[in-house]
């Protein structure tokens, strides 16, 4: 079964005299197992695309499909239900719940989702534990460091069932190095079957997806495959630059 | 993956009670994190609750308690001797005996040898050992600490008192009554007793099918008269806490904005609307709940420390659990309610905004939701109207109170209804104001979710004190009925037998003796060590005020004194001095000036004949600011009225120093024995303390909101602020901008307080208005009308010389 489908999704902004098309008729389909890389210049509408992917936001017209699942079919509720329980979220600023430790942030989607906290807990804690995080499984946000939030933010997108990881520029606040460590996790989840898509503008970072999706205007402009030439690709958008 | 997953089986669709345990943690981690910026809030609840519980221990522990004089008995008779007794004790058995035999102490205040079972079957609340232990044999006295040092001994000592040589044991009281002062010995050792007590319960057909010995009249506890100390205190508490429930919604609203993107950031986790607003309702809930709990503590541990200084303010024994739990518990609860409630709203708004919008800490874009301002003015005008038919001052009927309690509720609640629209109309008119001052007038327009609750609550603070100094001026200028100090600190008032006016009878453990009332006066000027003494001669009349046929009998509780000769001469007031035709000499204002007045004496609580419109001569010769004696009836008009002279009905002792405790204690002592009451200076406040005050407290509370409101919308806007500096603003800039900010809600919260104040206040008196608001409190409304705002205005320009924290960085995380 597909993981994520989107269906000729748009998405304005503003009335009809001040409207901005941030989504214009975009399709994508991500398999389970598969590494999305989306590139595009800034306001070119990757975060929003993750956004409506992710149930955050609504299309103005189009269907996503989460699953198999459309989620123009789902109450408020419903989504909030399949985002605890199918959709993993990394961003760029972790946004970790201050007051909780690092295993209680990763424990709380299981925990919304009605687990025991000792079951969370433990599930919590196993996460960590592939991420190398035992040790700092109590504490809290701000006594970590900017690469060990983001992997914590990465443990909590996959822990439980997820199967679908989104994350917006997950290593666009981190160095090189803890950049690639945390997309070597999310290709390890991958390799786990979930699908994941990123949006990035590291076109060095890109090459490690299955495929790279191009987005300008809030249209697809192109996807291709890092083997196909992500290099020359970007060398001839007019627009790179940081989506910051 | 998918279906199978959504449609898990085993959780709750919303997670159940492990989602809520997560939650209810999360925010209890929150509370913990920023408990300082829900300080005020905590403080105020605290306050309330402490507030209440001390109120709730003096007002419920200020009357003498319940059975006084009758420990737990319902029934007590007073007989000269033993006679009795057996008679008595045979048909109630089980009965309790006391018996009393003056003792005389060759010092001022006399005292009793009393004669109780210290485990008698009724008279146990009345005898309490303070040290040492309770006399048992024919030789051993134990007495109270007063009388025993009055005595010169302490335990141990041998006593050669009237009841033969005696060692002292113990030292006891009576600890429902601690002017009480006795030597107690073994039940039985009173050879003569001069009075006999036998308490015991019976039914009513019971005493009435007995009969008792001549003179001797079985006496009841009487309940204490008016509404219930516990009622008032309870709903001075309910109108404190909604005060704070407005101050709460609007620093619960600023919490939730700055819990913006971790809220986001649940939702986006799959938290449901439902698990966002949990998270505010349950902080609202847990600082209610702290307030609560501090509140009680503090409130119940000051009791504990004031109980004992009180039982010798109110001459009985308080304990520190002589509270009334109940309403310390309602309070409590109270508070916990009123703090949820103010978080419902915050919590719903912000469950409402967009998971995108709250992850990027921006609040959803304010739409442009029209604010009708039909049901804020129908409320307005609902209020007044109700009070108008009221009735006005001095109506009793229930529906008369009903429109009142109506009046005032829809004045406030119209009150709390058009702040936000009157601060929305802000960003309309800052078109004309110079940069800064037009910057600061929008922000609170653009932040009416938090100004508005903090304009209500600052207006209705205003408003409880502007309505205080309006309604105690009406009242206080009411020259017909007077109140105010009875007395000054350097005088007191005894009375005959039957001629006191508060008419609280005498006590059952201490009758009147035979004694002459004026030889008694005599006695306690002599102990005061005063020979300024002045007889005053009363009737049974009263000045009445008739309006549309009903009659409104007030002076002096159905009781004038006499312009006697001597009384006037004291003043100074000569013959000549008094018009001829004059019927009434008062130092009250205004009396003259009043229509339908109609002198009255009457017999029985019967109205007799009366004398409509009495001519009225005004001298400021007699007191003013006491209620003693400020109204004098002349002899023309007694004998016009026919009305019987009590001569002698009182005494006014003039002290060259104020008295003191000990002075008061000993003049009390004496009036007791004497059978005789005495007054003192009440404590009551002047109308100038009780304008004062009010307005103080009004004036600080608002500040203490808009300080409270104005800090946080000045550090929302710190992003702004940050362009501003960029673009060259000076720190005079900053200054200027909280500086209007806190000026203008200053402003409004005076103008629209005062505003509704003097609208329910002038609808509430209609008729009365050239009356009762003859003296406005310009003092106290310039207090409120000027100074409330130019202490805003300076407050907020000198609190924000320094930088905001939140300058530098965002205020999240």
């Amino acid at each position: 079964m597909i993981a994520l489908e989107l269906r000729a999704v748009s998405k304005h902004y503003g009335d009809d005299r001040n409207r901005v098309d941030a989504l214009v008729e975009v399709d994508l389909t991500v398999e389970p197992g598969a590494l999305v890389a989306v590139m595009g210049p800034s306001g070119s509408g990757k975060s929003t695309l993750l956004t409506i992917a992710g149930s955050l936001e609504d299309p103005t017209t189009g269907e996503v499909l989460v699953a198999g699942e459309p989620l123009s079919a789902m109450s408020r509720d419903a989504k909030a239900r399949l985002r605890r329980r199918s959709i993993g979220y990394v961003f760029q600023d972790y946004n970790l719940l201050p007051g909780l430790t690092a295993v209680e942030n990763v424990a709380m989607p299981l925990e919304l989702d009605g687990r025991s906290a000792r079951t969370a807990r433990t599930a919590g804690m196993e996460a960590l534990e592939t991420l190398g995080l035992t040790e700092r499984a109590e504490h809290f946000p701000d006594q970590l460091s900017g690469g060990e939030r983001q992997r914590v933010s990465i443990a909590r997108a996959i822990v439980g069932e997820r199967r679908l990881l989104l994350a917006d520029e997950p290593s666009g606040a981190l160095d090189s190095v803890n950049g690639e460590a945390v997309m070597r996790l999310i290709l390890a989840a991958c390799r786990q079957g979930v699908a994941a898509v990123f949006v990035t503008h590291d076109a060095q970072l890109a090459s490690w997806a299955d495929r790279v999706v191009f987005i300008r205007d809030g249209r697809v402009v192109d996807q291709t495959t890092p083997a196909a030439g992500v290099e020359s690709l970007l060398q001839s958008s007019p627009h790179r630059g940081p989506d910051r | 993956m998918t279906a199978s997953v959504l449609d898990r089986p085993a959780a709750p669709p919303n997670g159940g009670p492990a989602a809520r345990r997560a939650v209810i943690r999360w925010a209890w981690r929150l509370l913990r994190r920023e408990w300082r910026q829900q300080l005020l809030v905590l403080a105020l609840i605290t306050v309330a609750v402490a507030a209440t519980v001390l109120g709730a221990g003096v007002a419920t522990n200020a009357p003498p308690p319940a059975g006084a004089g009758f420990g737990t008995a319902d029934h007590l008779v007073t007989l000269p001797d033993r006679a009795d007794v057996a008679a008595i004790a045979q048909r109630f058995s089980p009965v309790d005996v006391i018996e009393n035999q003056p003792l005389p102490t060759g010092l001022a205040g006399s005292a009793q040898l009393r004669a109780q079972d210290p485990g008698g079957a009724y008279g146990r609340p009345m005898l309490a050992l303070v040290s040492g232990r309770y006399p048992s044999g024919p030789a051993e006295a134990a007495m109270t600490a007063q009388l025993a040092a009055a005595l010169g001994l302490r335990v141990g000592d041998i006593w050669p008192g009237p009841a033969g040589t005696r060692r002292v044991v113990g030292v006891v009281e009576n600890p429902q009554n601690l002017l009480d002062e006795f030597a107690l010995v073994a039940p039985g050792q009173l050879a003569h007793p001069g009075e006999v007590s036998v308490l015991f319960d019976a039914g009513a057909a019971d005493t009435a099918g007995f009969t008792f010995p001549p003179g001797a009249v079985p006496l009841t506890p009487t309940p204490p008269p008016g509404v219930s100390p516990e009622f008032i205190v309870l709903a001075l508490a309910v109108v404190g806490l909604i005060f704070i429930g407005l101050v709460a919604t609007a620093g619960f609203t600023v919490l939730a904005q700055r819990r913006l993107r971790a809220l986001g950031m649940l939702s986006a986790l799959g938290a449901t609307d439902r698990h966002i607003r949990l998270v505010m309702r349950t902080n609202g809930t847990l600082v209610g709940g702290l307030g609560a709990l501090a509140g009680a503590v503090i409130g119940v541990a000051a009791w504990t420390v004031y109980a004992p200084r009180y039982s010798v303010s109110v001459n009985h024994r308080v304990s520190w659990t002589s509270l009334p739990w109940w309403l310390v518990t309602a309070a409590m609860v109270l508070a916990v309610a009123t703090a949820t409630l103010a978080a419902r709203r915050p919590a719903r708004t912000i469950a409402r905004v967009p998971v995108v919008s709250a992850l990027s800490g921006r609040p959803a874009p304010v739409k442009a939701t029209h604010r009708s301002i039909r049901l804020p003015l129908a409320l307005l005008i609902a209020g007044p109207v109700m009070l108008f038919f009221s009735g006005g001052w001095g109506s009793r009927s229930t529906t008369q109170q009903l429109l009142q309690l109506g009046g005032l509720a829809a004045s406030a609640a119209g009150l709390m209804y058009i702040a936000p629209v009157v601060v929305g109309m802000l960003g309309a008119i800052a078109g004309w104001a110079p940069f800064t001052s037009r910057v600061a007038l929008r922000d609170l327009a653009r932040y009416r979710s938090r100004s508005g609750p903090a304009l209500a609550a600052s207006s209705f603070a205003v408003l409880i004190a502007v309505l205080v100094a309006l309604i105690s001026t009406g009242r206080f200028t009411d020259s017909v009925d007077y109140v105010g100090p009875n007395l000054p600190h350097d005088q007191l008032i005894v009375y005959a037998p039957g001629d006191d006016p508060a008419d609280h009878g005498p006590s059952p453990a201490t009758p009147q003796a035979n004694t002459d009332p004026k030889a008694a006066a005599a006695a306690i000027a002599d102990a005061l060590g005063s020979n300024d003494v002045l007889a005053l001669d009363s009737v049974r009349g009263g000045l009445a005020q008739c309006r549309g046929g009903a009659q409104e009998i007030c002076g002096s509780n159905g009781k004038l004194y006499v312009a006697t000769p001597e009384l006037l001469s004291h003043y100074g007031i000569g013959p000549n001095d008094i018009a001829s035709g004059t019927q009434l000499l008062t130092s009250r204002p205004h009396l003259t000036g009043l229509s339908g007045l109609k002198l009255v004496g009457f017999a029985l609580d019967q109205f007799g004949n009366g004398i409509d419109n009495p001519r009225i001569q005004t001298t400021d010769r007699l007191p003013t600011g006491t209620s003693q004696p400020n109204l004098l009836v002349t002899q023309q008009a007694v004998d016009a009225l026919k009305l019987e002279v009590t001569s002698a009905a009182a005494w006014l002792i003039q002290l060259p120093q104020p008295l003191t405790a000990t002075q008061i204690n000993s003049a009390r002592q004496i009036a007791v024995r004497s059978g005789l009451t005495i007054e003192t200076s009440s404590q009551q406040p002047s109308l100038d303390e009780v304008r004062n005050y009010a307005t103080a407290t009004g004036v600080l509370l608002a500040l203490g909101v808009l300080a409270m409101t104005v800090g946080l919308i000045r550090s929302e806007t710190a992003g702004d602020l940050r362009i501003l500096a960029a673009t060259g603003a000076r720190r005079r800039t900053r200054r200027t901008l909280t500086a209007v900010t806190a000026g203008a809600l200053g402003t409004l919260a005076a103008i629209l307080g005062t505003a509704v104040a003097y609208l329910a206040t002038v609808a509430f008196f209609r008729s009365q208005l050239s009356e009762r608001m003859s003296q406005p409190p310009w003092l106290d409304l310039l207090l409120v009308v000027v100074g409330l705002p130019v202490a805003a205005t300076l407050g907020g320009w000198l609190f924000a010389a320094g930088e905001p924290a939140t300058m530098a960085h965002a205020p999240i995380e």
